[in-house]
C-alpha cells in the first residue's frame, strides 16, 4: 500500500481543509486498470446484436490482450458458421489469455445460450457484465443477452 | 475265401474309402468354414489394437509473447522438429537462429481443424517475438499453433505404435517396392505362390535347412494375425488354408491395405513400430505419401529383419539392402532407369528419434483416474482414442525442473535430511489458470519411478498458515484492513486439553492491523480474528470452497490445523485470483475416437463463490503478504510483476508451502516428507524459491498484469498512528487503503471531513490537560 508522510502538517492541513469545503471529499479512486479495451464495435453504429463486429485492441494494450481479441474474433467466426462448439474454445483460450476480457465472457454467454445451456451461459454474462462496466457500447447488447437469457431460462 | 465274397469286400472297401474321403473333404471344409468365419470376424470387427493417445494443449505464439528459448527449443525437439543448416524446406524441420526461429510445420490436427504445414519464420527480439510470417506466402501471422505434443500412450500387452493408413495414401512406388522384396507375384496368385514355395524348397534342400518360406504376403498376414512363430508342417498348411480363404474373402488392395498396417517394422525403445504408417514418422518424420523412392526402398527392405536391417541400428546393412532392392525393381521394370538413379544417388538418412518415457506421468496417472470412468483399460489400449489435455509441456518442464533442484537445494543446506528410496524429501507442485481451471502442470513427486502416490491429488497435508486467508475473508463483513487485531496472549481450552497460540516470530506488540497480521501470519491475531467471528463462521466460509476433507471445529483450525488435499487448497486460492468465481479444475479437453468423432468434451465451468469485490480484498491482502511480508523473498528472485501469494510452515516444519498466484497463473508448491519428518526450513525459504523459478521461467504464461479492480470497492486514505495512543495534531500518517463499499470506515483522518480536525484537536487538548 503507498504510504506518505505529510512533512509539514498545519499547512497542509489547512490547504486540506479549504479543498475539502471547496470540492467535498470524495473516496480517492485509482484510475481503472488499462489494457483491457478493445476498441468498440463497429465504428460509429449503435450496437446491433448479434451482429458481426471488428475488434481492435488499443495500441497500448498488452501482447496477450491483442491475442485474446483475436481468438475472440476467430470464435465469433466459428460461432456465427454454426460450430458452436469450436467456439467456445476459442473464447475460452481468449479469457484465459486475458481474464479481464468482457467480450470473450460475452461471446461465451452467447455460445452457451445457442446450446441451451442457460446456467453456464448466466455465469458468463455476469462475468462479461463486470469486465464490460466501463464501455458504454456493449450496455445495450448486455441488455439484450439477459433478455434473452430470462426468456430462455422461462422456457426451460 | 469263396469268389463271390472278394467283389462284396471290395464294394466295402470302395464304401470305407469314399465314407472316409467324404468324411476328410467335410472335416477340411467345416474346419476352412470355422476358420473363414474366424477371418471374416477378426476383419470385419477391430483389425488393430491401438493405443489410445494423450496429447497437450496446443502452444499459442503470437507477437509481443515473451518466451523462454530453452523450453522452446525443448518442446520443438520434443515435437520431432530437426535441426538444419539451410532454411528449412520440409515438413518438420527447424534453424534456430539468434533473431529468428524458422519452422517448417507439421500438420497440426486438433478436435476443432486440421491445418497444413507449412513454412514459417518467427523473428525474436531479446525473448519477445516480434514478428511470425508465413515464409511461403510472405503474409505476417497474427497467431500460429504449434501443434500438441505426444504425452503418453495408453499401451496394451503387446506395446504397438500403429498409425492406421488407407491403401490410397501409399505411393505407387511403396507398394512396388514392399511388393520386390516380399512378393513379386501378388497380384497372380492366390494367396499361394507355387512357383515361390517351390523355389523356397529347393534352396531349402540346397542348404540343407529351412532358410526360406517362400510365404505370400497373404500368408505373411495369415501368420502374422491367426498363428504362432515356430516353423512346423501342420502351421503351414494352416497358414496355406487361410491365405486362399483370405483371398476368397478379399480383394488385393484389401488384402495389401492390411499388411501395411500390420507389419512389423522396428522397436522403439520398449514399443514396437507397427505398419508403415507408423514406419514412416518414425524413420523419416513423414507421413507415408510424402516418401520418396529412395525411403520407400529403405522401408521395404526392413520387412524381412527390421533391426537386422533398421537405419538407424545397422545404416549399411540397410543400404546395402535398400540398393539391392532398388536394382532388382529395375530389373523387374517397376521403376525406369531415371528413378532408380535419382534413387540411388540419395542415400536415406533417418530423423532421429527420442525413446518413449513417460512425461507429466503424475498428470496422465490423474487424468486416467477420470477416464477409467467412461473407458475401460483394455478400450484405452485397443480403440485409438486421442485424448486432448490441457497440460502445457513447457510449463510442466519448468514445473519438474525447479522442484527437482529445489529440493536437492534444500538437501545440500541439510545434509541430515538426504535419504534414499520411498523415504527422500518430497515436493508437489501444480500450477493452474484460476479463470478456466486448466491444469497446466502437475509434478506429484519428485521421482515418479520411485514413487507413484501423487502428493498434489491424493496427499492430506496439513495447510498451515495457508489456511489463514479464509479466516480473514470470514471476518470481512465485519473488519476492514485496517482493523487492529489483538496479539496478547491467551490459552484456549480443547477437550480439556490447555492450548496457547504462538507466534513463529515473537512480538511484544499489542495489536496489529489486519492487513499486516495477514502479511507477517501473526499466529495470536489470526486465532484471535477467528474466535471473534467464531469458529463456525470461519468453517461455514471455507466450506463454500470445496473441500473434500472435514474442517474440524477447534481454535487452531484458524493457523491451519487442517489436512487439506493440495489440489483442492490450489483450487480455493483459485477462487481469489479469478474475482470470486471458482473453477471446476480441468486436464482433459477432448476425447475422439479414431474417425475423428468427439466422444467427450469438456469446458470451462464456473461458479461464483465470493463477491469480486471480496476477492479483489483478499488478493490486496495478500499482496502485501509478497510485498512486505512472509513472502517478500520473492522480489529478491526478479519476480517484479503483481503477486499475491501466503507462506505456510506446519508444526515443526513437518510442511512448507507456498501458494502464489498472478491474475493469470496459480502456482501451488508444497515441500515435505511422506512421514511427517521435519524439513527444518519454512515455507518462505523451502518452497516460494521453487514457486519463483517456476514463474521465472514461463513468461509466455504471464501477462505481467495488475488484478483489475471490481465494483464494490473503496479507496480510501485513513490515519494509521497507532489509536491506542491519542495521536499528535493532525495525523502524520495517512495511507491509502481499499474496502468494501459497505465497510468503510467512520472518517478520523485529516483529509476526510473538515469535522475530524476540530475532533482530533479536542482529543490533542483532553489528552494534554490530563497530563498536566
Amino acid at each position: 500500500m503507498k504510504s506518505h508522510r505529510i512533512e509539514n502538517p498545519l499547512w497542509i492541513g489547512l490547504a486540506g481543509m479549504l479543498t475539502a469545503a471547496l470540492l467535498g471529499c470524495q473516496p480517492m479512486r485509482l484510475p481503472p486498470p488499462t489494457g483491457d479495451r478493445p476498441a468498440p464495435p463497429v465504428e460509429g453504429s449503435a450496437p446491433a446484436e448479434p451482429a458481426p463486429r471488428v475488434e481492435k485492441a488499443p495500441s497500448e494494450a498488452t501482447p496477450q490482450l491483442h491475442a485474446s481479441v483475436t481468438l475472440t474474433e476467430t470464435g465469433r467466426a466459428l460461432l456465427e458458421a454454426g460450430r458452436t462448439d469450436a467456439a467456445i474454445r476459442e473464447f475460452e483460450r481468449a479469457v484465459s489469455l486475458n481474464p479481464h476480457h468482457g467480450p470473450g465472457y460475452y461471446y461465451l454467454a452467447e455460445a452457451w445460450l445457442a446450446k441451451g445451456n442457460t446456467s453456464q451461459a448466466e455465469t458468463f454474462h455476469q462475468l462479461a457484465r463486470l469486465h464490460l462496466r466501463d464501455r458504454p457500447e456493449w450496455k445495450q447488447r448486455l441488455s439484450a443477452q439477459s433478455n434473452r437469457l430470462q426468456r430462455g431460462k422461462a422456457g426451460g | 475265401m469263396s469268389v463271390r465274397g472278394r467283389p462284396r469286400r471290395r464294394r466295402w472297401l470302395w464304401k470305407g474309402l469314399a465314407a472316409a474321403a467324404l468324411l476328410t473333404v467335410a472335416a477340411v471344409g467345416l474346419y476352412g468354414a470355422w476358420l473363414f468365419l474366424r477371418i471374416d470376424g477378426r476383419f470385419s470387427g477391430q483389425r488393430w489394437q491401438l493405443p489410445s493417445k494423450i496429447y497437450s494443449d496446443v502452444t499459442l505464439l503470437y507477437p509481443g509473447l515473451e518466451i523462454n528459448r530453452r523450453l522452446f527449443a525443448d518442446q520443438l525437439d520434443r515435437l520431432e522438429y530437426r535441426p538444419v543448416s539451410r532454411p528449412p524446406a520440409r515438413p518438420g524441420e527447424q534453424r534456430i537462429g539468434a533473431g529468428r526461429i524458422e519452422i517448417y510445420l507439421h500438420e497440426l490436427k486438433t478436435p476443432d481443424r486440421v491445418r497444413e504445414g507449412f513454412p514459417v519464420e518467427i523473428a525474436v527480439a531479446g525473448d519477445r517475438i516480434s514478428r511470425i510470417r508465413h515464409r511461403g506466402t510472405g503474409e505476417t501471422l497474427p497467431m500460429l499453433e504449434l501443434e500438441p505434443e505426444e504425452i503418453d500412450l495408453f499401451f496394451g500387452p503387446e506395446r504397438e505404435r500403429r498409425r492406421l493408413i488407407s491403401i490410397e495414401e501409399v505411393p505407387d512406388h511403396l507398394i512396388q517396392a514392399v511388393l520386390t522384396a516380399e512378393d513379386n507375384r501378388f497380384f497372380r496368385h492366390h494367396g499361394i505362390d507355387w512357383k515361390g514355395i517351390l523355389r523356397a524348397a529347393a534352396a531349402n534342400i540346397r542348404h540343407g535347412e529351412i532358410r526360406q518360406g517362400g510365404s505370400t504376403i497373404t500368408q505373411q498376414l495369415a501368420k502374422n494375425y491367426f498363428l504362432s512363430p515356430e516353423r512346423t508342417i501342420v502351421r503351414k498348411l494352416r497358414e496355406l488354408l487361410m491365405a486362399v480363404l483370405i483371398e476368397l474373402r478379399y480383394d488385393k488392395r484389401t488384402i495389401l491395405e492390411m499388411y501395411f498396417n500390420e507389419i512389423y517394422l522396428g522397436q522403439k525403445g520398449s514399443t514396437s513400430i507397427n505398419g508403415i504408417g507408423e514406419a514412416s514418422w518414425f524413420y523419416f518424420g513423414k507421413p507415408v505419401e510424402d516418401l520418396q523412392l529412395s525411403e520407400s526402398a529403405a522401408i521395404a527392405a526392413l520387412i524381412r529383419g527390421p533391426n537386422a536391417y533398421s537405419p538407424y541400428l545397422h545404416p549399411e546393412r540397410c543400404e546395402k539392402r535398400r540398393r539391392h532392392l532398388l536394382d532388382q525393381m529395375r530389373e523387374d521394370g517397376v521403376i525406369d532407369e531415371a528413378a532408380w538413379r535419382e534413387a540411388m544417388e540419395h542415400p536415406v538418412s533417418p530423423v532421429g528419434y527420442e525413446v518413449f518415457s513417460k512425461r507429466a506421468p503424475y498428470f496422465v496417472d490423474y487424468l486416467s483416474r477420470q477416464l477409467v470412468e467412461f473407458y475401460s483399460p483394455e478400450d484405452l489400449a485397443s480403440l485409438g482414442l486421442s485424448i486432448y489435455t490441457t497440460l502445457d509441456p513447457q510449463v510442466q518442464q519448468a514445473a519438474e525442473t525447479a522442484l527437482r533442484k529445489g529440493i536437492e537445494r534444500i538437501e545440500k543446506r541439510h545434509p541430515r535430511l538426504v535419504r534414499k528410496g520411498r523415504e527422500r524429501l518430497q515436493g508437489a507442485l501444480v500450477v493452474l489458470q484460476p479463470r478456466t481451471g486448466a491444469i497446466l502442470a502437475m509434478v506429484g513427486g519428485r521421482d515418479y519411478g520411485e514413487s507413484q502416490f501423487n502428493r498434489v491429488t491424493q496427499a492430506r497435508r496439513q495447510a498451515g498458515s495457508t489456511f489463514k486467508p479464509f479466516v480473514y475473508l470470514a471476518a470481512l463483513d465485519r473488519l476492514t484492513p485496517v482493523s487492529i487485531l489483538s496479539n496478547t496472549p491467551v490459552t484456549y481450552t480443547v477437550d480439556g486439553r490447555t492450548w496457547e497460540p504462538k507466534n513463529y516470530s515473537p512480538s511484544d506488540r499489542r495489536g496489529f492491523r489486519m492487513r499486516e497480521a495477514l502479511a507477517l501470519s501473526v499466529n495470536r491475531a489470526t486465532v484471535h480474528l477467528a474466535m471473534d467471528i467464531g469458529i463456525d463462521k470461519v468453517i461455514e466460509t471455507a466450506a463454500g470452497f470445496g473441500f473434500s476433507t472435514p474442517l474440524p471445529a477447534v481454535p487452531s483450525l484458524a493457523l491451519g490445523a487442517v489436512d487439506l488435499i493440495p489440489l483442492e487448497l490450489a483450487r480455493a486460492y483459485g477462487v481469489l485470483a479469478a474475482g470470486g468465481t471458482q473453477a471446476y479444475p480441468l486436464s482433459i479437453r477432448d476425447v475422439q475416437d479414431q474417425e475423428g468423432r468427439t466422444l467427450e468434451r469438456r469446458s470451462v465451468t464456473l461458479k461464483q463463490v465470493i463477491s469480486p469485490a471480496k476477492a479483489y480484498l483478499m488478493t490486496s491482502l495478500l499482496q502485501s503478504a509478497v510485498t512486505e511480508g512472509t513472502g517478500r523473498a520473492l522480489l529478491s528472485k526478479g519476480i517484479d510483476f503483481p503477486v499475491a501469494g501466503k507462506t505456510g510452515t506446519t508444526n515443526n516444519n513437518r510442511d512448507a508451502w507456498f501458494i502464489g498466484y498472478t491474475p493469470d497463473l496459480l502456482i501451488l508448491v508444497w515441500v515435505g516428507f511422506d512421514d511427517g519428518t521435519p524439513v527444518l526450513e519454512s515455507g518462505a525459504t523451502a518452497a516460494l524459491p521453487i514457486w519463483a523459478d517456476v514463474a521465472a521461467a514461463v513468461p509466455h504464461r504471464i501477462s505481467g498484469l495488475d488484478f483489475a479492480e471490481p465494483p464494490g470497492i473503496v479507496r480510501k486514505s485513513v490515519c494509521f498512528e497507532d489509536t491506542e495512543n491519542i495521536p499528535p495534531l493532525p495525523c502524520q500518517d495517512f495511507r491509502e487503503e481499499i474496502f468494501l463499499e459497505d465497510m468503510v470506515p467512520e472518517d478520523d483522518g485529516f483529509f476526510s471531513k473538515p469535522g475530524a480536525f476540530f475532533d482530533r484537536l479536542l482529543r490533542k487538548f483532553k489528552r494534554e490537560k490530563s497530563q498536566n
